[in-house]
């Protein structure tokens, strides 16, 4: 993890003083799949999922090089959080109330059926039934712990949180969540 | 159960919530091609090195205040004070001949800086002095570097370190007006006039050196004809911060400084009135030189349009080569009057240094400066002029100390010309078949 962390900085020194392209690829090659996990849990269509995927990653390459005097802490806590406020533009554009009520959309995936193909697919949408219950803030930081299995200083980022702020939530979030399979 | 949970949080990331592999691919290349356009409009050279990065390279790995606020103030006192003490040898000599364009010359240039800064800091004006006379020698050799190189931004290099150059005989001139007024050792006068000798001498190859290149285009005989031209000037600016070195020298030899006895200051004005006689012939003998090659050409070019089919790119070319002759002797009619001028101002230089007139001899030092920059405009435009029609700069080389010899019988000038292309091209070769009369 902590030699994943050094490459991710170097890569990103790459980025902001020479517009590296080959760096670019390479974050893209570390980040893509866990960014497609993110926005597909939240908007739950491939082909939308796909297009906000693109535009996250275009939009954060566009960013670092027109704010190359700012600093950057890390490559995927910007991702993430370019990502997010696509998601935010995406909900707008589309008029959903899915969004303000904490609610995720019914349709993950393809209409739900992607989860029959998990061994223990009754566990799996018993768990992401319990995750749809939880509020926004609490499946945010669920997801991206143990799903995307980021760093807390990353989720920090994305979240706009701080560290600690962020342990204490995902501790309520985890404990939500138990309440709610347990019933 | 935690544990279960989390276990199972964990698996959601397989089955449908895994991207298509061919959509990452493709979304990959299309991404790629997108932000490759990006830097091509922005025309971003992707190698560039810049010494900044390495505060943004720290900045990575270290919070920023940090680096920015600790790491670099730190490191530039840690350079200070090690150039101050002479103790970065390694980096300075690593530094040390670079040119513009090299990713050390940054760091050469900030030593420089940092160097004069602590003299200045601490008041040692005469260190501060030898410094800025140091940088100007630097400045006149990569010049000299430069021009001989064959970087395409040559032009632009130049320009910058002739301006540099300019700005470092300014600081000495100034430092030495401070000089003059405050209590401070006139040794180091000798130093900056042995410097400003040096950097004269240099300038002067660059200034020969420009006008030889070859010019494949009029843009490109414009910008070395421009280029000369700002040598020149930073040349005489090098001669007045000599003269007024050797002024200063009498100013504190009469104020009573013993530093320089009177013995070194007699040799030190001898020595720039001898200086300034043989520059002053060299540079008659370079406009002679000048003449007799264009002369030579101008026989040479006049027997060709004799010949039976000749054409007329030819006869244009004759014409040409006609009127820079007529040019050149009107430039030798006014370059052998100012001559005189400055051989009778050292002359009298030379009678008052006798009579220990020295104040008098650096008025006549002065006045002979200026006449001598007179008479190298005068030949330098010639030069130019010529060099449009016939690339004599470099084979007026050869000839000037030939002429100089007590030989009396002429040398032979072979012009060849080029007939083949539309525009003739013109070379010119010295054939040397001299024989000296023994008298």
């Amino acid at each position: 993890m902590v030699l994943g962390n050094w490459n991710e900085k170097l890569l990103l020194f790459r980025l902001q003083t020479k517009r590296d392209p080959d760096a670019f690829a390479a974050l893209y090659d570390l980040y893509s799949e866990r960014i497609y996990r993110f926005v597909f849990f939240k908007v739950g269509g491939q082909a939308d999922a796909e297009d906000i995927v693109s535009e996250s990653f275009l939009k954060t390459w566009n960013y670092i090089n027109s704010h190359r005097d700012e600093e950057v802490k890390s490559f995927s806590g910007l991702l993430y959080r370019i990502a997010r406020n696509c998601i935010v533009d995406y909900y707008r554009q589309k008029n959903s109330t899915n969004q303000t009520s904490g609610e995720l959309s019914d349709d993950l995936g393809d209409g739900g059926k992607w989860y029959e193909e998990l061994r223990d697919q009754v566990d799996g949408r018993q768990i992401i039934q319990a995750i749809k219950k939880l509020k926004q803030e609490y499946q945010e930081v669920i997801t991206l712990r143990y799903v995307d299995e980021l760093r807390m200083e990353e989720i920090a980022e994305i979240t706009g949180k701080g560290k600690i702020a962020v342990r204490v939530t995902l501790h309520r979030a985890l404990k939500k969540l138990k309440e709610i399979v347990e019933l | 159960m935690s544990r279960d949970l989390i276990q199972k949080l964990k698996q959601l990331k397989h089955g449908s919530a895994k991207p298509r592999a061919e959509w990452l691919k493709s979304n990959r290349e299309i991404l790629l091609s997108q932000i490759r356009n990006t830097t091509v409009d922005l025309g971003v050279k992707q190698s560039t090195y810049h010494i900044n990065n390495i505060w943004t390279g720290l900045a990575i790995f270290f919070p920023k205040p940090l680096v920015y606020n600790v790491m670099r103030p730190m490191a530039v006192l840690l350079i200070v004070t090690m150039v101050a003490t002479s103790g970065w040898i390694t980096t300075v000599d690593a530094a040390y001949n670079t040119l513009p364009g090299d990713w050390l010359y940054s760091a050469k240039r900030v030593a420089e800086k940092t160097q004069v800064t602590v003299a200045s800091v601490v008041g040692a004006k005469t260190t501060e002095t030898k410094l800025h006379s140091e940088f100007a020698k630097r400045r006149a050799s990569e010049a000299k570097q430069i021009v001989k190189g064959t970087d395409p931004k040559k032009n632009e290099k130049v320009t910058q370190v002739v301006n540099d150059l300019k700005q470092e005989i300014k600081n000495v001139n100034a430092n030495l007006e401070e000089i003059k007024s405050d209590g401070v050792s006139a040794s180091v006068i000798k130093d900056v006039k042995q410097d400003a000798e040096q950097i004269k001498n240099v300038l002067q190859e660059v200034k020969t050196d420009l006008l030889a290149a070859v010019a494949t285009s009029s843009t490109d005989s414009m910008a070395n004809d421009a280029m000369a031209k700002q040598v020149s000037e930073a040349k005489d600016m090098v001669k007045d911060a000599s003269v007024k070195a050797v002024e200063v020298m009498v100013a504190k030899h009469l104020e009573g400084d013993t530093s320089v006895s009177v013995a070194e200051l007699k040799q030190e004005i001898s020595t720039t009135l001898a200086t300034m006689a043989t520059e002053s012939d060299a540079t008659k003998l370079t406009i002679d030189a000048t003449q007799a090659v264009v002369d030579a050409a101008k026989v040479e070019a006049k027997e060709a349009t004799k010949a039976p089919a000749v054409n007329t790119s030819t006869k244009e070319l004759s014409d040409k080569i006609s009127a820079m002759a007529d040019t050149t002797k009107e430039a030798v009619v006014k370059s052998d009057e100012a001559k005189v001028v400055t051989d009778q101002k050292i002359t009298e230089g030379q009678d008052l240094l006798a009579k220990g007139e020295f104040s008098g001899a650096v008025d006549k030092i002065k006045e002979a400066t200026v006449a001598a920059s007179a008479v190298e405009k005068i030949n330098d435009e010639a030069m130019a002029k010529v060099q449009t029609v016939l690339p004599v700069a470099s084979v007026v080389k050869e000839v000037a100390p030939i002429l100089a010899t007590a030989s009396t019988t002429p040398i032979q000038v072979i012009v060849s010309t080029s007939t083949a292309t539309a525009t003739p091209k013109v070379q010119v070769q010295v054939i040397v078949t001299t024989t000296v009369n023994k008298k």
